[in-house]
């Protein structure tokens, strides 16, 4: 009982003192289209990932893909062109030290020159060295950068890059991490009322939502250095749109101050609360853990933070601060930087994560910055994967209902 | 009837010889020769003789038997998830030259695509890799890479 009462304490204590963080988009909400989206890829010691994007049935899409490392270097970025009802793949593939990218099933408009079938090459090779473990690890983000499907046949025309622009939720996107004895599917992250920006500046794009109505733009110090006067570089490029760090954020997509004013707007209310659409929006995850050396069973974290290397997130930390604790409520905690893409075994090993000697339980971190991930535990026959579980979501319902009070987004639960 | 004996006898001789002929003998195991146990190992997993292939795995040598044979019960229902069409070995590295000192074996691998709520490429897939191996007690043994360590 005394040890519950001390990990309850010690978990509010995680809660008050992390940040909330805040997000361009209306939500990020499972196994929902979205207008853009984020998937892990990893790839040599025997893995290759297979990333599949659809389109729904009414909207053809160019989608920018941009491929970043494990530390969250970008690789390259190119577009693909998908009709109504579409869908192409992706195939990364790897040998320790350089990446091979691949397509598939790419027909749509004369298909994309960016990338080659993977049954006829050539590869489009990267450096991108593995890790300790081994392994090639990154993610890949895919935003839907047209602006409208009035081409011949219905193709894609214009591109929203370098724009205000808020895009429509008819993207979906699957991945699977194949190796030669296993195979595992997993939708990717998507960000449903996806916004894009075409300038990030703390004075211009912000605006506070606990006013009613929302008059934007409200300074607003995002990367917490003491002054709302900051100007950030945008990550889209001359092929498309590219999700920018505060664009995992909340936003409100609709509200207009005057003519001279238009969305969208990254919320930031009083004293720069702002609120994170990818990942858990009170900052806390949990994930199970086990590691049995009867049965040889292993656990490993993986935990990816998108673009958390840019100027615009030093607010945002990676900085975890995990609660290990097993079924009976024992716990033991630990502290460790988290890199952008973070692969860390359960157990007390070197660069594991301590868990004393509970063979299965809960682990439940917080972290600052918009993560998503899973723990995906093996023995030497089987392996299985679980998403994160997510302490809190938030939705911006404003740009649902269009009701502009006081409250203009919601958590869950 | 000296004749009809004697025939029955080479018929039945010549039946053997065909049907052994046909299918790999049944190994005693992994040997010193890793290429030769590559070829065995390869080609029982892609006759689905798991049972067989089991005992090239280095798993297969956990002293702790409880652990050992759960991994086996599990190794032969969960193996074939990818059914193996072929192999070629392309290159034998240095000795202990691989990750974490097992040595590497350059080898292509095709098999099926997994079945997948999405589509997937066409055709066969066709893997390239740094197969790992590792000599215990002179005979080799199949290392299987995982995402958090080598079994």
């Amino acid at each position: 009982m005394r040890l519950r009462c001390l990990f309850l304490i010690i978990f509010a204590g995680f809660l008050i003192w992390c940040p909330l963080s805040a997000e361009a988009a209306t939500s990020s909400i499972d196994n929902l289209p979205g207008g853009a989206g984020i998937a892990y890829w990893q790839a040599g010691g025997g893995w290759e990932t297979l990333i599949n994007v659809q389109t729904d049935g009414l909207n053809c899409a160019l989608v920018h893909i941009g491929v970043y490392d494990r530390n969250g270097l970008n690789l390259t970025s190119f577009v693909m062109s998908l009709d109504e009802a579409d869908n192409f793949g992706i195939v990364v593939r790897g040998d320790g030290t350089n990446i091979e990218l691949y397509d598939y099933s790419d027909h749509a408009f004369g298909g994309s020159p960016a990338l080659h079938d993977v049954n006829t090459g050539p590869p489009v090779v990267f450096y991108s060295p593995a890790g300790s473990g081994g392994i090639q690890r990154g993610y890949m983000t895919f935003v839907k950068t047209n602006a409208g499907c009035s081409g011949p046949g219905g193709a894609p025309t214009g591109n929203i890059t370098g724009t205000f622009a808020v895009n429509s939720d008819t993207l979906w996107i699957r991945s699977a991490l194949i190796n030669p004895n296993n195979a595992f599917a997993l939708n990717a992250v998507m960000l449903q009322g996806f916004a894009n920006y075409g300038a990030i500046r703390e004075s211009n794009d912000f605006v506070n939502t606990a006013a009613a109505p929302n008059t934007p733009p409200d300074a607003c110090d995002f990367n917490g250095d003491g002054d709302a006067t900051d100007s950030f570089s945008i990550l889209d490029d001359i092929n498309g749109a590219e999700i920018d760090f505060a664009e995992l954020f909340l936003s409100d997509n609709i509200s207009h101050a005057d003519p001279l004013n238009f969305p969208p707007w990254i919320i930031c209310n009083p004293a720069g609360l702002v609120y994170k659409a990818l990942g858990s929006s009170n900052n806390t995850y949990c994930a199970r853990f086990n590691i049995n050396p009867a049965v040889g069973t292993q656990t490993t974290l993986v935990l990816v933070a998108p673009q958390s290397v840019h100027s615009s997130a030093a607010n945002f930390p990676r900085d975890v601060a995990l609660m290990a604790y097993n079924d009976d409520a024992l716990a033991v905690s630990t502290f460790f930087s988290a890199e952008v893409v973070t692969a860390k075994p359960f157990g007390n090993i070197p660069e594991g994560i301590p868990v004393a000697s509970f063979t299965a339980g809960e682990a439940c971190f917080s972290i600052a910055a918009p993560v998503f991930g899973f723990s995906y535990t093996e023995t030497a026959s089987f392996a299985d994967l679980y998403p994160f579980v997510r302490s809190q979501m938030a939705i911006t319902t404003l740009n649902k209902d269009e009701i502009d009070d006081a409250v203009d987004f919601i958590f869950l639960p | 009837m000296y004749g009809r004996v004697l025939s029955f006898i080479l018929s039945v001789s010549c039946l053997l010889f065909l049907v052994s002929c046909s299918i790999p003998a049944v190994k005693k195991g992994p040997s010193d020769d890793l290429r030769q146990t590559v070829n065995e190992f390869y080609e029982f997993r892609r006759l689905g003789k798991f049972d067989e292939a089991w005992f090239y795995e280095r798993m297969s040598t956990d002293t702790d038997e409880n652990r050992r044979e759960h991994s086996r019960s599990i190794y032969r229902s969960r193996s074939g998830a990818m059914s193996l069409k072929g192999f070629e070995i392309l290159g034998i590295g240095e000795e202990n030259s691989g990750f974490e000192g097992t040595t590497p074996v350059r080898i292509k691998i095709v098999t099926d695509w997994p079945v997948m709520p999405f589509p997937v490429p066409e055709g066969d897939r066709v893997t390239v890799m740094n197969d790992l191996w590792e000599k215990i007690n002179g005979r080799w043994y199949h290392v299987v890479r995982g995402m958090t360590k080598l079994w």
